[in-house]
């Protein structure tokens, strides 16, 4: 008897089972930065490098599946341009273009730690505030360290006072610096 | 239409109120949780826990009113005409005899649920005017009147019950007979349940899983829409409250109706809404925390004494915002965010919900039917469908329109059991449980994946009263399966991981009549649950604790054993529970942090907590005492504690709810300027600061405690023949400033501040 209840039950709950999948979520990948790539170009020699950080499958999942060591000469002069994209979508989606058009509610920060350079931010937003996709670089004498960008998004961009990072941040990556 | 009905019932303004207390006919306690109904109508309420009852609108040609609980002898009043004459009140004092069986059992064990039978557990039911002060808000924070029952909050519209310590998938919530089914493991996801619904609330403290399954290890809530009418008459109730704080505003109405056609068909149709904007704090708006609800249900009986059905779909709908300031990036942003302390900006209030917030969706469907076989017992079935719908927008990457994360889950559940009485002495039921589950999940952040769950349980629960004891035991074995889809997020190639789980449980507990009006009840129960699907399989960071949890699929099924002690104590005017409970827990299952593995991410480097075990025990005591002085004054006090530590560790447990003892002062002041019924309420409450925690192991240490002060008035007005119940409420009368350990958004901003709660409830139709 009871035997044959759970059957039945088991028959009744199990028959329910095509009708969800109609409604079921969309597995859409969303335009989340998974690679930055920064490009410095020496002013002195005019050759061009580009240096990659990127985590293919997103913020979850495997470790960054490449980070690349920055190497720049001593007492040269650089100019740096920063880009983002997403290439886990496909196609891939750059994700610079929309800085560039969301310029006033977003800052890109550079902080070295370790070796000897300076970088100043070239590029402005509408408000005349720095916008830090593009940059100087001025390297003084042999050393090692690391280079930390971070990209601030300011929901509301009267709250961007060009110094100050925001608490909602999009890009934070950490790439080694050698200076030689 | 409720205005015709409002007129309508203008018209029969010969209506009497009757009130009166219900007290013991030997010891003259009262007693509360006694049925007072009027005979042959549907207007019937219950004594609240000082045994006093109020009966409005009660038509004249009323013949006989019915006082009834059982352990008692049921009393039928016969009304005289004269009485009726007499005046428009009446009041009436009844003294009930002891039934001769159970009688010593019964007595203080007072609002005992039909859900627990002769239980010896310790069950709280809110009585009427505890659930209408506290309506219109989360259906959560009804739940803060049961000693020993905190909340862990996400703002002001996202809250969830933590019971003896325990929450989410360690306790139950059952609604309309089914165990409510979202996604209860995370922090920030509150049961999707209607306050508004007309329904008893009980609150089961300890292990119950013996009939409510796995997940039934600190306690179970039961949400139990009200019996549909027998009569033919057209009733209802409208409820409309504000609230200050939030200017939120909130409307309810429910319609029933029996003998439908002639026959025992009846219908309840009820429906309501909310709306709030930003919560404030007595410094500052927390800007987008707003929220707003529309729930609606429909239930539909056919109910004689043999047999019956009755068909309950409910659905619920919430869109809720998350304080912007709480939705940081990574970890570096958090610790700058709790040294500030405080909103970067500080906006005027607003009801806009921006990003972050979540949309939910929670449609329930039961269908529950009984029948009574001769000489076998009454059959029992239950079939119900949930589908569960949570879309999380986040506020990183706005350039989407999709949820960061979407999950849609449907539960399927079946069960049957039979109740059966083996002598007059003895009782039980005996039954199964079917569940089957589907998980699917959309959006970047993988937090839970795809999943199959299959359950099947099977358990007895037998009660045995003889003398002055009453004596239970339970055995229940369970078996889950569950099928997981785990998805390579580079490849998109989804592997299958299947997980089985089976394990018994029971539980054996006592109840002794030590002398009149005081028992002592002991239980010993055994619980356990399989580990949560994010337990296992999480893989991302979690907002708004910046924190990245990592599951581990190896995890073994957590047990516990519980012992609690219930003495309660109803005489002289006294009223007195006090439990004690320890939790031995093997394999408790939590987030541990790994300082040394941070996560790094292209958002910045994360701490690391991976879900690991260890043995545990959760130790405590509840206290809920009353005086009541005179016929007008009440004292009363409500007091909890909690201690939980890792054994293996010998570290405290993390966000074990700290000390709390509420002191209060009720009067019951009666008929005064024309209000029926005043009452006022005064009451303070104390949390102590949690000291027990392990340095350096959160971002901040719990935050000091507080003492809040809150006052309610209440009373009956009489509106053309309408007596309209309302109450006045001031909570946080001082506006102090303070962060509750429990709230997730004490590392960035404060609790909120006054608020000042209007509440009308407006009944309509009549016999």
């Amino acid at each position: 008897m009871i035997r044959f209840t759970i059957a039945l039950i088991v028959l009744v709950v199990g028959l329910q089972g095509c009708k969800e999948s109609a409604t079921s979520p969309q597995n859409v990948d969303h335009d989340g930065v998974t690679t930055v790539t920064l490009t410095l170009t020496n002013m002195a020699t005019l050759s061009t490098q580009s240096y990659v950080w990127e985590d293919l499958d997103g913020v979850g999942g495997s470790a960054p599946n490449r980070i690349d060591t920055i190497t720049v000469a001593a007492d040269s002069v650089y100019q740096g341009s920063l880009a983002f994209e997403n290439r886990k979508a496909s196609p891939p989606v750059n994700i610079t273009i929309d800085v560039l058009n969301d310029r006033n509610n977003h800052q890109v920060f550079y902080a070295i730690s370790g070796a000897t350079a300076t970088i100043t931010t070239t590029d402005l937003d509408g408000r005349n505030l720095p916008l830090g996709l593009k940059t100087n670089w001025t390297s003084l004498k042999k050393s090692l360290g690391a280079l930390a960008v971070s990209l601030s998004h300011y929901p509301d961009s009267t709250t961007k006072k060009g110094t100050n990072p925001s608490s909602e941040t999009d890009v934070d990556v950490v790439m080694p610096l050698t200076i030689r | 239409m409720l205005l015709s009905l409002l007129l309508l019932t203008t018209v029969w303004s010969t209506n009497i109120h009757i009130h009166g207390t219900v007290r013991d006919s030997v010891e003259r306690i009262a007693i509360g949780g006694v049925s007072v109904h009027v005979v042959g109508t549907q207007n019937g309420t219950f004594t609240n826990r000082e045994g006093m009852f109020h009966l409005h609108n009660v038509d004249t040609t009323v013949q006989q009113i019915e006082v009834k609980l059982v352990g008692y002898k049921r009393k039928v009043l016969r009304v005289e005409r004269s009485d009726v004459l007499r005046g428009a009140d009446l009041h009436i004092d009844v003294l009930l005899v002891r039934d001769t069986v159970q009688s010593q059992e019964v007595i203080v064990q007072d609002h005992r649920s039909a859900q627990t039978g002769m239980s010896t557990q310790n069950v709280y039911t809110l009585d009427q005017e505890e659930i209408e002060t506290r309506r219109g808000q989360t259906f959560s924070e009804l739940l803060t009147v049961v000693p020993g029952v905190t909340l862990m909050s996400t703002g002001p519209s996202i809250t969830k019950p933590v019971i003896h310590g325990m929450s989410s998938q360690r306790i139950v919530v059952m609604n309309a007979g089914l165990a409510q089914e979202g996604q209860q493991w995370g922090a920030e996801h509150g049961p999707e349940i209607d306050a508004f619904t007309p329904s008893t609330i009980s609150v089961l403290k300890g292990p119950a899983s013996v009939v409510y399954g796995m997940g039934a290890m600190g306690g179970v809530v039961n949400v139990e829409p009200r019996k549909l009418p027998s009569t033919s008459a057209l009733t209802g109730e409208a409820s409309l409250n504000g609230f200050v704080n939030a200017w939120q505003g909130a409307m309810a109405a429910y319609v029933e109706q029996g003998r439908l056609f002639d026959a025992p068909l009846a219908i309840r149709v009820q429906g309501s809404i909310r709306r709030a904007g930003d919560a404030r704090t007595p410094d500052y708006a927390l800007t987008n925390t707003g929220f707003k609800e529309i729930d609606g249900s429909v239930s539909v009986g056919y109910e004689q004494d043999s047999m019956g059905i009755v068909a309950t779909a409910s659905i619920v709908t919430m869109t809720l915002g998350i304080y912007a300031g709480s939705h940081i990036g990574n970890a570096r942003d958090m610790l700058r965010a709790i040294e500030q302390g405080a909103p970067d900006v500080t906006y005027p209030f607003s009801y806009t919900i921006d990003r972050p917030r979540q949309e939910i969706y929670h449609v329930l469907t039961s269908v529950r039917a009984y029948m009574t076989l001769p000489h076998v017992g009454t059959v029992k079935a239950t079939y119900g469908w949930q589908q569960n719908n949570r879309q999380e927008y986040d506020a990183h990457y706005a350039r989407t329109t999709r949820p960061a994360m979407e999950l849609l889950l449907n539960t399927y559940t079946a069960d049957v059991s039979l109740a059966h009485e083996l002598l007059s002495s003895m009782q039980g039921t005996v039954g199964v449980n079917v569940r089957r589950q589907v998980n699917s999940r959309g959006g970047t952040v993988y937090l839970i994946p795809d999943y199959l769950a299959w359950n099947v349980g099977a358990y007895l629960l037998e009660s045995y009263v003889v003398e002055k004891w009453t004596l239970s035991a339970g055995v229940r074995y369970d078996v889950q399966s569950l099928d997981a889809t785990l998805v390579n997020r580079l490849t998109r190639i989804g592997t299958h991981r299947v997980t089985d789980y089976a394990s018994a449980t029971a539980s054996v507990g006592a109840l002794v009549a030590v002398a009149d009006g005081i028992t002592l009840g002991a239980n010993v129960g055994l619980g356990w649950r399989p580990p949560a699907v994010n337990e296992l399989y999480s893989n991302d960071v979690h907002h708004g604790v910046a924190q990245y949890e990592i599951g581990d699929p190896n995890l073994i099924p957590e047990r516990n054993t519980e012992a609690d002690l219930t003495l309660t104590l109803a005489r002289n005017g006294w009223n007195i529970t006090a439990s004690a409970y320890t939790n031995i827990f093997q394999h408790y299952i939590y987030a541990m942090p790994d300082p040394e593995n941070p996560t790094v991410t292209v958002r910045g480097t994360f701490p690391t907590f991976r879900y690991t075990q260890t043995a545990a025990t959760i130790s405590g005591a509840d206290l809920r005492a009353s005086y009541q002085c005179t016929d007008v004054w009440q004292v009363y006090t409500t007091a909890s504690m909690v201690r939980g530590t890792d054994r293996n560790n010998a570290t405290p447990l993390i966000y074990m709810p700290a000390d709390r003892l509420r002191l209060g002062v009720h009067a019951h002041v009666g008929d005064v300027l024309g209000l029926h019924d005043l009452s006022a309420d005064v009451s303070v409450l104390g949390v102590r600061t949690q000291d027990r925690y392990v340095a350096g192991a959160d971002y901040a240490a719990p935050p000091p405690g507080y003492v809040l002060a809150d006052v309610t008035l209440a009373s009956e007005v009489n509106v053309g023949g309408t007596a309209l119940h309302c109450s006045l409420t001031c909570k946080n009368l001082f506006n102090v400033a303070y962060r509750d350990y429990l709230s997730r958004y004490r590392y960035f901003a404060l609790d909120a501040g006054r608020d000042v709660i209007l509440r009308l409830t407006i009944p309509f139709g009549g016999s």
